[in-house]
């Protein structure tokens, strides 16, 4: 049990269990959708449970968004290939668990333009911005999960921002 | 991909990049003395930096989505036809050997899969073989 010590994997279903929400939610918001979303979190469990991605001890949700990232990009690859696949620009609509009416539509409605905005986004702006405002992980980790310099992410960051602020309008303030 | 200018603040003397690493508290010691000093008579970066903390509120105020499904009980699509795969390769197997010593008809799919699940169920749950013995019981036979 030397290795188990050493290396402790997380278990799939200890990561489903308690990491399912966060790794759906930044699955959700890098594909727009619930059926890629469904897809992408499962297959990064499945990456998780036949031990495919080495693990290092340290932030969870670091390591979680760095496979969901690597899944989400090959993905976008592979259907660059087939256009046929192409990501649909549509998001799926989003329900708040709990509010009043008025609140509940105007979230929901906010959350919905919000999220149509960051599928707009390219794919290497919308995975720097999630990765920030959906996954919260620090600058360096970004640049680590996405393979490109701190000044990069920087940049990725601020003009992801800077776009969704203009594809939002007035509603970019609304918060 | 485009790339980054990481050198806009030298180009055109403006904060860019900067603004949202001020906003994130990724600045560095150095940029931020710079960024106070520049904010204070920039209008442009000024507002440039509200909006950019807007927008991140709005990002960060979104609720968290949860699956419709479960996540740890649905099976992804290769796990289904590795599953598939296996049932049908001891499927296979049971009607194979059933074929060749007992020379009797093969079994219908349900009986197979019904063997299946005897067996996988009786290797995890030693509740369902104590089930099972009386089973094994001839009729015949009376305490």
């Amino acid at each position: 049990m030397t290795e188990t010590e050493e290396s402790p994997v997380p278990d799939w279903e200890e990561v489903a269990r308690r990491y399912g929400r966060f790794l759906y939610t930044v699955a959700y918001r890098l594909s727009g959708n619930h059926d890629d979303a469904q897809d992408l979190a499962q297959e990064v469990l499945l990456r998780v449970r036949k031990g495919l991605e080495t693990y290092r001890p340290g932030s969870m949700e670091g390591w979680l968004s760095r496979i969901t990232t690597n899944v989400f990009l090959d993905e976008v690859r592979r259907r660059r290939r087939r256009p046929a696949d192409a990501l649909p620009e549509e998001p799926d609509w989003v329900l708040p668990p709990s509010a009043s009416a008025d609140q509940a539509l105007a979230a929901e409605t906010l959350s919905c333009e919000v999220q149509a905005a960051i599928s707009a986004l390219p794919e290497d702006f919308r995975v720097a911005v999630v990765l920030c405002d959906v996954a919260g992980l620090a600058y360096e980790e970004i640049a680590e999960v996405a393979g490109v310099p701190l000044g990069t992410v920087r940049s990725r960051i601020h003009r992801g921002r800077a776009l969704l602020r203009k594809a939002l309008g007035p509603r970019a303030a609304m918060s | 991909m485009t790339g980054h200018r990481q050198d806009d603040h030298l180009q055109d003397g403006h904060l860019h990049d900067g603004l949202s690493a001020l906003a994130d508290g990724e600045a560095t010691a150095e940029e931020r003395r710079a960024a106070e000093i520049h904010l204070a008579r920039c209008l442009d970066c000024a507002a440039e930096l509200a909006a950019t903390v807007a927008i991140r509120a709005v990002l960060r105020g979104l609720a968290p989505v949860d699956s419709p499904v479960p996540l740890d009980v649905v099976r992804t699509p290769s796990a289904i036809a590795r599953f598939g795969a296996a049932l049908a390769a001891v499927a296979a197997a049971v009607a194979v050997a059933v074929l060749a010593n007992l020379n009797v008809q093969p079994p219908a799919p349900e009986q197979v899969g019904n063997l299946v699940q005897v067996h996988t169920t009786s290797a995890v749950n030693a509740e369902v073989v104590s089930q099972m013995a009386p089973a094994a019981i001839p009729v015949s036979f009376q305490p």
